[in-house]
């Protein structure tokens, strides 16, 4: 069974790609979703994982720093290992059924009536032997993304007390429900790296890189909370770094002491109370109804899942996440990464990674 | 002294049968047992005159036949006892035994055409060996017989058949069922006749050494002895006269000589006895083989599948042309003999070249003229006589002209083919393979346009292969010789005229399997399927006409075309989403009781879902009409209309 390894139509614009980096051999063994090649186009890099496990073989006629056509065959992953003749073979055979398949795209009934009614260059399909309703679908929508963006480009109107949320899954939602409350911020945006919707909540959705745009060229107002921790300690790098600034959500209903020292982009949801002197690190999400007593310290990006209590004086890693209703005794130290279940007290010290049950 | 050995060989039989009768009184013995008593003198005498390397082919009333040439009862009692270390190793019991030198069969007259084929191999092989063959008065009504005296006379076999006459078949005395003259028969056929009777032990040797010589010199003949069964047909079923029994016993010369030695006669008796008691009771109690017995209709191999790769042999040539070249090419390789109706280029009387009705054997007569053959119009006839060649491990190709010929030779195929490779506890090789064209839209009408393959699947030691146009002829053709066992090609009458395809239908890639009969799969490489389509044979043709025509209706399935019908590797349809996707059969003939009745029962049983199953085939009579076949047949002028109905009219 062999696998064949074109280049891809990436955009409407681009019909040719260059080959920047190629990560594998001929004839190395490679995994499903293994990363193999990377090409580029004129707006963003392509990075190609396989589809399969199996051997790979390079076309012995690619170079990197090249331009490859839509269609251009990279590579085969093959289930068995090829002969040099064999593999040749199926470089040769190919080339060959290339120039054919160039010369005619054939569209299936439907997919030509809504080509001919999306008016639509037949460019973008070049390469690709049979054109179905589907592949003319999705073309569609991802240029209707496209679109999208720029048209929301246009209407975000900004001031100080704009926020855009980065984010559009259910922690978001609760964002903005709390932000809506509270009426000091005045939700925007959202940002969804994926470019997946176009708009929620009745407002624009953008992508990344207008994202970018916006907070290097104005002061606004940003939370993250995206599932991603890596990438969102990345952003609140970016934030930080740009002209804008991240916010802190509390909701109305929170007890914090103003003895409480707590950093940026947390989250503190309803009816949770903050003791004096505890120190809450970046990215800390509190859900309701959860409590820290005096003293304590609560590393980066950790999650406090509601109704959980914590003692005086303990001490909770980066990127834990303590479950619901859980209590955590006085002076306990739990290290980075770790998980508590839910309903269970830890009344001794564990070290990072652990899972507490 | 001559006389006295002969008597005292057939009182040897005689005490073995009676032997078996007491043991089946006592329930020692499963089944039946047809036993020769009064008629033991025609084997002894004519066993006395073989040679090795002759093969005798006997039938149901057998024991005696079996034991004039063997010599020896053990291994018969055993068989009759069920036992492991019986001739045929307990399976095929008193009518079914083989050895290196005998045959036998309970189907009246089913061995009388394999013994011409073997005895036309074994002078093809210029050995002075022959086939002797008996049978009963009762078969002389079987046409097979006849069939068989037809082909022994046109190719001249050293096939000698003994007609033991004993005047009745089973209860039916043979005035009622016997007219005629059978000498003028069998001289109708151009063999040579020669008569005796049992009661006369100087003629009838001098009558078997006559027949025998006359037979071993290349003349088959027929020797005819009058007898008489002194017991019933089968244990208690005696229905004549009993004034009748009692005569021909005073007259047995069996009974005379016994009744003349009584003392030497009853010392012998009771130490033959005591011989016989002996094997009973050291009869061992080793198992039973049960492997002989399964049929290995539905298989699961590892398949894998490959590029396909265009037979560039075939390049340029109409199918009938490769299948000619591939016939050509085994021929010459193997030695193998090719028969059939119609199949020779040329003769005297008919000058002009013909080689087949669809032209397949073209030139291949001329090429080995020792080798290929035209026969009688004897369907049932000529497949025994390659079962007969095949048992001499020489490849036999039988052409059956039209498929739905194939209806006069079920009996071959099912009673003969089917059960020789294991009936006899031991595999039998039988390297015959029979090409025959099914399917219709050709105008040929009710009884020449079917797809009668459906009678021949899932039989055991029988493989049902149907090419199509990606096949590559030498290697299915070749594959059907060395199974070493009866593979039946199924050819298509349309298509001979066609040419093997080269390249993928556009936006398909073409895997092949890597099994002895190749499969083959066409899958969609612009999108995922959305259907699978299972078909064999003709139909693949007809639906990669339609593909572009399937695609432009947003249908891409993925195509499931395998060669061997039968036995099924299910493994075939591996990794095919059968619960996500509608699923087509097509078949040219009725789906009723058909290969896609099977297959979705076998997918079914190995724990697959459907989506959704539609079958599209032919349920009606076939007429001669154009405009009806076109109605009536899946073809590519129907097929676009009836699976886009099938996929959205659910």
């Amino acid at each position: 069974m062999i696998d064949k390894i074109l280049i891809q139509q990436e955009n409407v614009s681009d019909d040719e790609y260059k080959l920047i980096e190629v990560l594998c051999k001929s004839g190395d063994k490679v995994k499903k979703d293994q990363h193999l090649f990377s090409y580029e186009s004129s707006k963003a890099v392509i990075d190609y994982e396989s589809n399969n496990n199996g051997f790979i073989y390079l076309n012995p006629s690619i170079k990197i720093d090249e331009f490859y056509e839509v269609g251009h065959q990279i590579a085969i992953i093959s289930k068995s290992k090829l002969t040099s003749d064999e593999m040749h073979e199926y470089f040769t055979l190919d080339k060959n059924d290339e120039i054919q398949d160039q010369h005619e795209v054939n569209f299936t009934k439907k997919a030509l009536k809504l080509f001919e009614q999306s008016d639509l260059n037949i460019s973008s399909f070049k390469g690709m032997s049979i054109v179905t309703e589907d592949h003319i679908l999705n073309f569609l929508s991802s240029h209707k993304k496209r679109d999208n963006n720029k048209a929301s480009k246009q209407k975000l109107k900004l001031n100080e007390n704009s926020i855009i949320i980065y984010g559009i899954g259910s922690q978001a939602d609760v964002v903005f429900d709390i932000l809506s409350e509270a009426g000091k911020y005045d939700t925007v945006a959202f940002v969804d790296f994926k470019n997946s919707i176009s708009d929620k909540e009745n407002l624009p959705v953008i992508s990344h890189e207008y994202f970018e745009e916006i907070i290097q060229n104005n002061i606004v107002n940003v939370y993250i909370c995206i599932p991603d921790q890596d990438k969102e300690e990345q952003l609140l790098k970016l934030v930080k770094e740009s002209n804008s600034k991240l916010i802190t959500v509390i909701d109305k209903s929170a007890v914090v002491s103003s003895k409480a020292t707590i950093g940026e982009n947390v989250f503190i949801g309803p009816n949770c109370t903050l003791g004096p002197y505890t120190e809450i690190a970046d990215s800390v999400r509190m859900l309701n109804n959860s409590s820290v007593a005096h003293h304590s310290v609560i590393g980066s990006g950790s999650w406090i899942s509601d109704g959980a209590r914590i003692g005086g004086y303990v001490v909770i890693g980066k990127r834990c996440l303590i479950g619901l209703n859980s209590s955590i005794n006085k002076k306990t130290t739990i290290g980075d990464s770790c998980i508590v279940n839910s309903n269970i007290s830890v009344i001794t010290n564990h070290k990072a990674g652990a899972f507490i049950k | 002294m001559m006389q006295e050995n002969f008597l005292k060989q057939a009182i040897y039989i005689r005490e073995i049968e009676t032997f078996f009768l007491e043991m089946f009184s006592k329930g020692l013995l499963n089944g039946t047992v047809h036993t020769c008593v009064g008629q033991e003198l025609t084997p002894v005498i004519v066993s006395d005159k073989l040679t090795d390397g002759d093969k005798i082919f006997s039938n149901h009333r057998g024991h005696g036949h079996y034991i004039a040439d063997k010599n020896s009862p053990d291994e018969l009692i055993l068989e009759l006892m069920g036992k492991a270390e019986g001739v045929s190793c307990g399976i095929g019991g008193s009518q079914h035994i083989s050895t290196n030198s005998f045959i036998s069969n309970g189907i009246q007259g089913g061995l009388a055409p394999i013994s011409v084929g073997y005895s036309f191999v074994q002078r093809l092989n210029k050995t002075k060996n022959i086939s002797v063959c008996y049978i009963g008065d009762g078969t002389l009504g079987e046409g097979q017989f006849y069939e068989a005296l037809s082909l022994a006379g046109i190719f001249q076999t050293p096939s000698l058949f003994v007609i033991e006459n004993n005047g009745y078949a089973q209860s039916t005395s043979n005035k009622h069922t016997l007219k005629g003259n059978v000498e003028k028969r069998i001289e109708g056929f151009g063999l040579d006749y020669f008569a005796s009777n049992i009661w006369d032990i100087d003629d009838l040797n001098n009558k078997a050494i006559k027949a025998i010589e006359n037979t071993r010199s290349g003349k088959p003949s027929v020797l005819e002895i009058e007898c008489y069964r002194l017991n019933s047909h089968s244990k208690g079923d005696d229905n004549r006269k009993e004034s009748e029994i009692a005569e021909f016993k005073e007259k047995d010369l069996v009974n005379i000589f016994i009744k003349d030695n009584l003392e030497w006669y009853q010392e012998h008796s009771a130490d033959l006895k005591k011989e016989f008691n002996n094997v009973v009771e050291n009869a061992q109690t080793n198992p039973l083989d049960l492997s002989f017995l399964k049929n290995n209709s539905l298989i699961e191999s590892d398949i894998d599948w490959v590029k396909y790769n265009f037979p560039k042999h075939q390049e340029g040539k109409r199918i009938n042309e490769s299948i000619n070249d591939s016939l050509a090419s085994i021929i010459e390789e193997f030695d193998a003999i090719l028969i059939g109706e119609d199949i020779i280029d040329s003769t005297l009387e008919t000058p002009v070249q013909y080689g087949g009705a669809f032209k397949v054997t073209k030139g291949l007569s001329e090429q080995f003229p020792d080798l290929v053959h035209n026969t009688s119009i004897s369907e049932a006839g000529i497949i025994g006589f390659g079962i007969g060649s095949a048992l001499c491990n020489r490849p036999c190709f039988v052409e059956i002209m039209f498929g739905d010929f194939m209806t006069l030779c079920v009996d071959q195929i099912i009673q003969q083919a089917s059960k020789i490779p294991s009936m006899y506890g031991k595999k039998v090789n039988l390297p015959l393979v029979i090409r025959t064209p099914m399917g219709g839209r050709r105008g040929y009408g009710p009884t020449h346009s079917q797809n009668l393959e459906k009678l021949f699947l899932f039989w055991p030691n029988i493989d049902v292969v149907a090419i199509n146009c990606l096949t590559d002829t030498n290697k299915i053709y070749r594959s059907a010789v060395t199974n070493n066992k009866t593979t039946i090609i199924i050819e298509d009458k349309v298509s001979y005229t066609q040419e093997t395809m080269r390249k993928p239908p556009i936006g398909y890639k073409i895997l092949e399997s890597d099994e002895e009969f190749t499969s083959f799969k066409l899958e969609p490489e612009f999108s995922e399927p959305n259907a699978v389509v299972i078909l064999y044979g003709s139909m693949l043709k007809e639906l990669i006409d339609v593909l572009p025509d399937l695609i432009d209706e947003e249908i891409f399935p993925t195509i499931i075309c395998p060669t061997r019908l039968s036995p099924l590797d299910i493994n075939i349809f591996r990794n095919i989403n059968f619960d996500q996707m509608p699923c087509i059969f097509i078949e040219e003939g009725s789906k009723r009781t058909s290969w896609s009745s099977e297959v979705i029962s076998s997918l079914l049983e190995s724990g697959k879902s459907f989506n959704h199953i539609s079958r599209i085939s032919n349920e009606h009579l076939i007429p001669c009409a154009k405009d009806l076949e076109d109605i009536i047949f899946p073809s590519k002028l129907n097929l676009v209309k009836l699976i886009t109905k099938s996929m959205y009219d659910r």
